[in-house]
């Protein structure tokens, strides 16, 4: 028995120490002032009292301790304040501020024509702020108290909200996305799946979908012989347009421009095709150069053909900077200034060359290093081995290509 | 505006001074190339199918009219078979094929160019009768002073031998003389006729003091005629000299001109310094191995021979 007193004991301790923290409003005292009569004719001044006890009750009701009359009006007679003063809300908090209520509610009404119209502000004292207002309109009929009765209901929820930590704000939204693309046609995706449109003069307008203002959507465009592309939009206001990236267009031939160190007196021209536009691509290159030492002798004149084979890493057609490799094989074929030296081939495998590319939408600039191993097969002047700059490195080149 | 115009060619010129227009895949002799001569025809029928190794030797000579002359011996190795190509100063190759030929090579005291045991008429490169020196010594370095003959054999050592020969190569005599206080090897002797005095320069290669570098050095020829050689000693002490100590320096090929001394790299660079070892200007040889290399006295041509390709040319140093 004594562990069941003691298990009640302890319910009961619990109870004391939780359910004034669940009800909450039983810790707010509200001033609930007397209602005023703005009507021409003093016969409607009945609804006084059942406004102002209508009040009390539903706020009685709700769990709040109405302060009686007998609390706060004497306050409101030392102060000077009549009823209709206490309308302005000013007056009405430093009656309830004395009267040490948390809550001020004032209210009036006005009947004309059997029609009422009914006002009912209150305000958050501690915080000497309005907090809310309703105004409603009706017949002047037994649907009176209905009408009281909504008004007093409507009011509670912010009521309940005076003394409580502030609430969250609940995320803005966002109302009104444009999307502003100068490839007109160009279907819209939203996260790369969902359709919503297309470009159309210009911008597409997004359908209604309520985003969170601060969060970010992917948007993918497409259309028939660019590239797709994707990029992401932070939304941070409710309407708002964005100008969308254009479409990188899909080549499917590059002519290049070349130059060489290590083959510095010339220049190459270089023809690409992509297997796949812009990713895979086989080239055919020619670089003709001088070799003069400026120093009395003859230049010997170099024919530098190959026919390479590569592919881009890493990035997609749409970056900035690409890198691609690419091999092949090629060959130089050489013949002196100086009588009956006859022609001299020099076969090579280009076993690697490793470009670094700015892409442009139309062209591209690359430095591509390059390895390049000659076979020594056949009458030949270089001989079996890595190619380098004589006592330097290996043959850089820098060229430009025009995309098409 | 007008100090931007000077910009341009200044760059160009900073460019070209440090050889950013001449860099090339390209041994750079080939485009200062002023005659070339495949051998490979010839080298073929002296192999005669077979597949014995091919060693090669390339020597410049200069006769008494002051006539610059290349030769390159082809010896096919394990075998008696050899061959001379001759590039003559007026540009002819020819071909001669004595038995007795070796690495040795001088312009002898009585006039005529002596290959191994072999000599020929300077003039008309035709053969003479052969040199009776001994065998042993037809593979050692060797200089005349025009009335006698002196080879050379030295070989990590302080001291500086050599026998002298008569100009008939008949009397042979041993004489020696301090060289230095370390270790040198004679690698090459260069003669100069016109120094003054004329001069014999030792091409010495030592890993001791100077660490491993060459040391050229100009010695009187007057010096070395016996019974005593009246050389001041230590040699390498008393007399002027080139120290030549680079990274990467293959100290064998190592030559004398009288535009300073030709030093080659390991990797094909061929470097020239001034008497007192700063550098001058350079030639890229390119990736060849086996390049011989041999330059005329004045320094103003090369003569370059590669067994790979079998390609002798002669050009300018632009020195």
């Amino acid at each position: 028995m004594p562990g069941v007193l003691r298990s009640l004991f302890a319910l009961f301790l619990l109870l004391w120490v939780t359910l004034p923290a669940a009800l909450g409003a039983e810790n707010l005292s509200v001033c609930v002032f007397r209602a005023v009569d703005l009507s021409s004719s003093p016969e409607n001044n009945q609804y006084r009292e059942i406004l102002t006890g209508q009040l009390n009750v539903e706020l009685k009701g709700a769990g709040y301790r109405v302060l009686p009359p007998e609390v706060w009006d004497p306050i409101r007679e030392r102060l000077g304040y009549g009823d209709l003063d206490l309308l302005a809300g000013e007056q009405a908090l430093t009656v309830a501020e004395e009267a040490r209520a948390q809550v001020a509610l004032v209210g009036y009404y006005r009947v004309e024509n059997r029609n009422v119209v009914l006002e009912i502000k209150c305000y958050d004292v501690q915080a000497r702020a309005f907090v809310a207002g309703v105004l409603r309109t009706g017949r002047l009929s037994l649907s009176m108290y209905n009408l009281i009765a909504g008004a007093v209901q409507e009011l509670l929820p912010q009521i309940r909200l005076i003394g409580q930590p502030p609430a969250f704000p609940q995320p803005a939204q966002a109302e009104r996305i444009t999307l502003l693309s100068p490839n007109e046609g160009a279907e819209i995706l939203l996260a790369g799946a969902q359709p919503v449109g297309a470009i159309e003069n210009g911008s597409l307008v997004l359908p209604p979908i309520p985003f969170p203002l601060g969060s970010a959507i992917t948007v993918e465009k497409r259309l028939a012989g660019y590239h797709p592309s994707r990029e992401s939009l932070l939304i941070r206001e409710p309407v708002q347009a964005f100008k969308l990236r254009p479409l990188r267009r899909q080549a499917r031939w590059a002519t290049e421009l070349n130059w060489t160190y290590g083959q510095v007196l010339g220049f190459g021209v270089a023809q690409r095709y992509y297997l796949k536009p812009d990713i895979t691509f086989v080239a055919a290159e020619h670089y003709f150069y001088l070799q003069h030492n400026f120093a009395g002798g003859l230049p010997v004149y170099h024919h530098d053909l190959r026919a390479l084979f590569g592919a881009y890493v890493f990035t997609g057609p749409d970056s900035v900077l690409r890198l691609s490799l690419s091999t092949g094989a090629g060959f130089i074929l050489s013949y002196f200034s100086i009588p009956d030296q006859g022609a001299f081939t020099d076969f090579y495998l280009n076993l690697i060359n490793v470009s670094l590319e700015l892409n442009f939408p139309r062209f591209l600039v690359y430095v591509r290093p390059e390895g390049r191993y000659a076979l020594g097969i056949g009458p030949n002047l270089l001989g079996r081995g890595w190619l380098n700059v004589a006592n330097g490195p290996s043959p850089i080149t820098l060229g430009v290509a025009w995309k098409w | 505006m007008v100090k931007k115009a000077f910009l341009l060619p200044a760059a160009l010129l900073l460019l070209g001074s440090c050889g950013f227009f001449t860099a090339s895949l390209f041994p750079g002799y080939l485009a200062q190339a002023e005659l070339g001569f495949d051998l490979s025809d010839q080298i073929d029928v002296l192999l005669a199918g077979r597949s014995n190794p091919l060693r090669a030797e390339l020597a410049v000579l200069r006769n008494s009219a002051g006539a610059n002359f290349a030769c390159v011996l082809v010896v096919v190795d394990y075998t008696p078979d050899r061959a001379l190509f001759v590039l003559t100063p007026d540009g002819r190759l020819l071909q001669r094929g004595e038995a007795e030929l070796n690495w040795l090579h001088l312009t002898a005291a009585d006039g005529s160019f002596v290959i191994g045991q072999a000599a020929y008429d300077p003039a008309t490169f035709l053969s003479l009768t052969s040199v009776p020196m001994l065998l042993d010594d037809t593979w050692k370095p060797a200089v005349s002073d025009g009335t006698n003959n002196f080879v050379f054999d030295t070989s990590w050592s302080t001291v500086l031998n050599y026998y002298q020969y008569d100009s008939s190569w008949i009397t042979r005599t041993f004489l020696t003389t301090t060289l230095g206080s370390t270790s040198y090897e004679l690698s090459g002797v260069f003669k100069d006729p016109d120094a003054a005095g004329a001069e014999v320069i030792l091409v010495l290669r030592t890993s001791g003091g100077y660490g491993e570098s060459a040391v050229v050095v100009r010695t009187p020829q007057a010096g070395y005629s016996g019974p005593t050689p009246t050389l001041c000693t230590p040699v390498v002490d008393c007399y002027p000299r080139t120290i030549i100590s680079a990274e990467e320096l293959d100290t064998r090929r190592t030559y004398y001109t009288r535009k300073g001394i030709a030093a080659v790299s390991y990797d094909g660079l061929v470097t020239l310094y001034d008497f007192s070892g700063n550098k001058i200007s350079s030639l890229s040889l390119g990736q060849r191995k086996e390049l011989r290399l041999g330059f005329d006295l004045e320094g103003t041509h090369f003569y370059c021979f590669n067994l790979d390709d079998r390609r002798l040319y002669k050009g300018k140093t632009g020195w």
